[in-house]
């Protein structure tokens, strides 16, 4: 009884205050939270649009030339060889389906979610040649390699975690509506 | 509450996982339809000559590379970064980073006669750089390309010739 009633409200309440930059799977909330005032309308649609701009940008060239980034895939010598092509293959479309979720604001929470898990992932492989020393070329936003014009990894890792902090902004906001709850 | 949590949980489980699939399917797809499609996946093993599982190897055995380069029939071609290629490589070898292949190939193998086998190498046995600047050479049209497996690691503790630096012919 009271959990029929507890959901008629919550849908209700949804109706009223629906935030339509984050999606509906998330039910909208006292608009008083604590951390409400760091998610206006606004900056959440920015962060969405520059996330999601970024992925479909980064898409773009290594979907035309798969060749040249299973090569820069292999030169960060971490995944095994039979791995390397369906990469190449995969991931540049991941990335471009991801960034026109954000950018039209569907799917949002799983966008999101597998946003952040990509930078991680693509940071840390950074770090990780870093560490170890390894030269390569990012291959982030293309599949060229400019001869010796080529950006210190750092400046790479770096870029990185500016996009990391906005995706990380974009998975709290998501996060943060439903942990409030509790 | 709780169902509110289980409810994203899910929502971020189901919609990952649809555009996951979304985009395998769709790459999956585009890569079949294009021109230039890409293998998905290379064979894990001696390259053959044609391409494929059969035939003979690639690999060229440390002894037949030195044989080689002491008869000054064979062109070595570094497959590591540009960085890589000066902290030290095997005498005389070119660098052609993987990379850069179908960019730099032609030049900088202008000058190299027909019949000489072209040597591809890299660094460390699980290195894959070599086998597939070996394949692209292929592609492009390239004749007697062999791989030394884990060459500039087994050149070294061989003590046969290396150098560091600069590339001593700027191409």
């Amino acid at each position: 009884m009271d959990k029929k009633k507890g959901r008629q409200e919550d849908k209700e309440f949804r109706k009223q205050t629906a935030d339509p930059t984050i999606g509906s799977a998330v039910p909208a909330h006292l608009p008083e939270g604590r951390w409400a005032r760091f998610y206006p309308g606004h900056l959440v649609l920015i962060a969405r649009m520059v996330l999601g701009s970024v992925f479909v940008y980064a898409s773009m060239d290594k979907i035309l030339h798969p060749t040249g980034f299973a090569d820069i895939i292999a030169n960060y010598q971490i995944l095994p060889d039979v791995l390397i092509n369906l990469t190449a293959i995969i991931l540049p479309w991941l990335e471009f389906f991801l960034g026109l979720a954000l950018l039209f604001g569907v799917w949002l929470p799983g966008a999101v979610f597998l946003c952040n898990l990509l930078l991680t992932v693509f940071t840390a492989a950074l770090v990780f040649n870093l560490a170890r020393g390894l030269d390569v070329h990012c291959g982030c936003f293309g599949t060229t390699i400019p001869d010796d014009a080529r950006a210190p990894m750092a400046w790479y890792i770096f870029r990185d975690l500016i996009f990391f902090a906005v995706g990380i902004y974009l998975l709290l906001g998501i996060l943060y509506k439903i942990l409030r709850k509790t | 509450m709780g169902s509110h949590r289980r409810k994203l949980g899910f929502s971020v489980l189901a919609q990952s996982g649809a555009l996951f699939l979304f985009a395998v399917t769709v790459s999956l797809l585009v890569n079949h339809l294009r021109p230039d499609s890409l293998a998905l996946v290379t064979s894990d093993g001696p390259v053959n000559l044609t391409g494929g599982k059969t035939g003979t190897s690639l690999i060229i055995s440390l002894e037949e590379a030195r044989r080689l380069f002491f008869e000054k029939k064979a062109v070595f071609l570094d497959a590591r970064s540009p960085k890589a290629y000066e902290k030290g490589r095997l005498a005389a070898a070119r660098n052609l980073p993987l990379g850069a292949a179908e960019q730099m190939a032609f030049d900088i193998l202008a000058d190299v006669p027909q019949d000489a086998v072209l040597i591809a190498y890299c660094d460390g046995k699980k290195c894959i750089l070599a086998k597939r600047l070996a394949t692209a050479l292929l592609d492009m049209g390239f004749q007697n390309v062999r791989i030394l497996e884990n060459g500039y690691t087994r050149w070294v503790k061989s003590g046969l010739p290396t150098e560091e630096g600069p590339p001593r012919n700027a191409l």
